[in-house]
């Protein structure tokens, strides 16, 4: 039968907020240890948070969970909690097996030696025979490709160079446990690769636990997710259901930040504008296409911006300009203008009524636009829109757009 | 309870409550698994103390070389004295290299923990491995020392003595005084630097009331506190043993000794019981 390798029951942290109140309490807990004593566990004190709290769950050999949740939700807690680095306040975590930790792959190297002699260090740690250990330090280093420069200093190597070594150092193992905590970022993409390959052929005899905050690799490995929310567990499913869930909290606690306090955007994307004596008034959201209110869009569906701006009859406007530019990550993407496709805006009894229709284009994100209308040079409007989310349809994508692109044979091309 | 083959249950304090016997067995046990890994963990500070050196593994013989050549020139020139029946010159030798030992011990045991917390952090190896690698340097600069001693032995024309070639494992006493003092200290350095401030502050000084470079009085107050001094103890019957083949206070060094036991067996359950805690608060 295939039992668990991970049994964690009712696990609780709680870790105090400063460091000199976290020295005290070792300090405290060290004393009574000495006598014997066993530290109580009381509940959360002002100066302390709950960085785990009540969790449980089971992974069997052959399981790959994804961890999912924001920065500071408790997952690297938790990984550390499994390797045995911290211990709980409350509940139990049962291991079985060798456990190998991909948290900080450079880490634990001495910079004074060179990477064979680092990685015979981290393999005598197997307790392996000394024809087995020279037969794995020769699988580490030809996994690495770092070849003669295996015998340089660790300090001479690149954080790349580093990430191989403990990559093939831990992978090749073989683990019975694998905690994998956003690692596979660092490196080429070549050698990225080949980690995700030699990770994927080990998964079927190894319980894997992946923390990534890349929806796309968690999707590829994992068949379960755990959900995490300031170090409690919100959700356990598969992983669709799973990263499901947590994009929907991502928009509820978004709508509440909102509501909360408007963030200060200008420092990114500059200040907005209205030349008031030219338009009375202005209204812009995006829509389905039936021009119902919408945010949110399914990546593969149209989005519809509608734009209805009054203008000063008395006034006079030449050279009406719409433009909308977009941003992801704070980083400029790419900008619609009714310029650039020479479309000329019409003003009809001093009002425009548009709508800007966008084909499918967008991979999953949140993106981040503001309407432009000019008059030639001259601005008229900048306003920032709504948010514009788009949520994955549960098919394959990569960065964020989608581009529009096939594959044929070269005897088809024409 | 945990084995040495990773199958473990985590608990709050899931060390406390494991007998003394246990303790010691799985010790045994990861020493005898991780023999490899200690003398690979040895090997590396080794080489790593030497590696952007020009002369490299040639600084362990220079370096106890020039204190033990001072005091010989001291010694020729009369202007080291001592109003012990030992030539000065090896009373000072013999009980450097036994201080040196014994503050070596207890340094580097207090200070593996914090030296090795980027291994600790990822691999949950016991602790005791990494105490065990860095004593192994600290026993190898003894026996250094041990040569030049018995070099000078032979050029102050000295007569043999077997006890001349027991010096090797004389070491035994003072390396596990410092290791038990270091180890006991490196549970509460994690947590507050003052503890290293204040070990330091005693293997500066401590060298003059320990019977390192001169003999202490004979009698009156001062007498009578360091007749308890364990240190004491063992480097000025270590020295006579050496130089005449006699103890000279067999009582209070069987005394010393038991109570070392007792502190060793105390202080490596005590380990093993907060390692894990220790592992965490790093």
């Amino acid at each position: 039968m295939n039992k668990p390798l991970v049994r964690i029951q009712g696990l609780s942290k709680k870790f105090p907020k400063n460091l000199r109140q976290s020295s005290k309490q070792g300090f405290a807990k060290t004393i009574k240890s000495l006598f014997g004593r066993s530290s109580e566990f009381t509940s959360v004190q002002g100066d302390e948070f709950m960085s785990l709290n009540n969790i449980s769950f089971e992974i069997k050999r052959g399981d790959v969970i994804g961890l999912i949740g924001k920065n500071g939700a408790g997952k690297s807690t938790l990984l550390k909690h499994i390797s045995g680095i911290h211990l709980p306040d409350a509940g139990s975590i049962e291991v079985s097996g060798h456990i190998e930790a991909l948290i900080e792959l450079g880490a634990g190297f001495h910079p004074l030696l060179s990477g064979k002699e680092n990685i015979k260090q981290r393999v005598s740690l197997l307790g392996l025979s000394k024809p087995e250990t020279e037969k794995i330090l020769k699988q580490i280093i030809d996994f690495s490709e770092l070849g003669d420069l295996i015998n340089m200093p660790v300090k001479n190597y690149s954080s790349g160079m580093q990430a191989r070594l403990g990559f093939a150092s831990a992978v090749l193992t073989k683990p019975d446990i694998l905690l994998v905590d956003e690692v596979l970022s660092v490196g080429d993409f070549e050698f990225r690769q080949k980690c995700l390959s030699k990770i994927n052929e080990i998964k079927k005899d190894t319980a894997i636990i992946f923390v990534s905050h890349s929806h796309q690799t968690l999707r590829m490995f994992c068949m379960r997710g755990i959900v995490l929310e300031k170090g409690t567990m919100i959700y356990d499913g598969s992983i669709e259901s799973a990263l499901d869930f947590y994009q929907s909290s991502l928009k509820q606690d978004d709508l509440i930040k909102e509501n909360e306090q408007a963030p200060d955007r200008s420092s990114v994307y500059g200040n907005e504008f209205i030349n008031s004596k030219k338009i009375f008034s202005f209204e812009a959201e995006w829509v389905d296409k039936e021009f119902k209110p919408k945010t949110s869009f399914i990546s593969q569906e149209s989005v519809y911006l509608r734009v209805k701006v009054h203008f000063d009859l008395d006034q006079s406007i030449n050279n009406l300009i719409l433009a909308i530019p977009f941003w992801h990550d704070e980083v400029y993407v790419t900008s619609l203008s009714s310029d650039v496709i020479n479309e000329k805006i019409n003003i009809d009894k001093g009002i425009i009524d548009y709508v800007i229709k966008i084909n499918p284009a967008f991979n999953e994100g949140i993106f981040f636009s503001c309407l432009a209308i000019h008059d030639g040079p001259e601005h008229l409007v900048r306003k920032f829109l709504p948010e514009l989310k788009i949520i994955n349809n549960h098919e394959r994508s990569q960065g964020i757009f989608k581009l529009n692109y096939e594959f044929k044979n070269l005897k088809e091309f024409h | 309870m945990e084995n040495i083959e990773h199958s473990v249950t985590y608990t709050k304090d899931y060390r406390l409550k494991v007998s003394y016997l246990k303790a010691y067995e799985f010790y045994l046990h990861a020493i005898i698994k991780y023999k490899q890994f200690i003398f690979v963990n040895f090997l590396k500070y080794f080489k790593a103390s030497y590696e952007q050196s020009f002369l490299r593994i040639t600084w362990k013989i220079i370096l106890p070389l020039v204190p033990v050549s001072v005091y010989v020139i001291l010694q020729e020139f009369g202007l080291l004295r001592s109003n012990s029946i030992m030539p000065s010159v090896l009373y000072v030798v013999i009980g450097m290299a036994f201080w040196q030992l014994f503050s070596s011990a207890i340094t580097v045991t207090m200070n593996t923990p914090s030296k090795e917390k980027a291994v600790l952090k990822k691999v949950t190896i016991p602790l005791i491995l990494f105490y065990i690698s860095s004593l192994g340097e600290v026993f190898f600069d003894y026996l250094i020392r041990v040569v030049l001693i018995w070099v000078l032995l032979f050029y102050l024309k000295l007569e043999f003595s077997l006890t001349w070639l027991l010096l090797p494992i004389f070491c035994l006493p003072l390396a596990l005084l410092g290791a038990v003092i270091g180890i006991f200290c490196s549970f509460f350095v994690i947590f507050f630097n003052d503890v290293r401030n204040i070990v330091d502050i005693f293997l500066k000084y401590g060298l003059f009331v320990c019977g390192v470079l001169f003999p202490l009085p004979g009698s009156g107050l001062f007498h009578t506190f360091f007749s308890y001094n364990p240190i004491y103890i063992y480097i000025e019957n270590l020295r006579q043993l050496i130089v005449f083949s006699t103890f000279n206070d067999v009582e209070h060094f069987l005394y010393t000794t038991l109570g070392l036991i007792v502190a060793l067996i105390f202080v490596l359950k005590k380990l093993y019981s907060l390692e894990p805690r220790m592992r965490e608060y790093l």
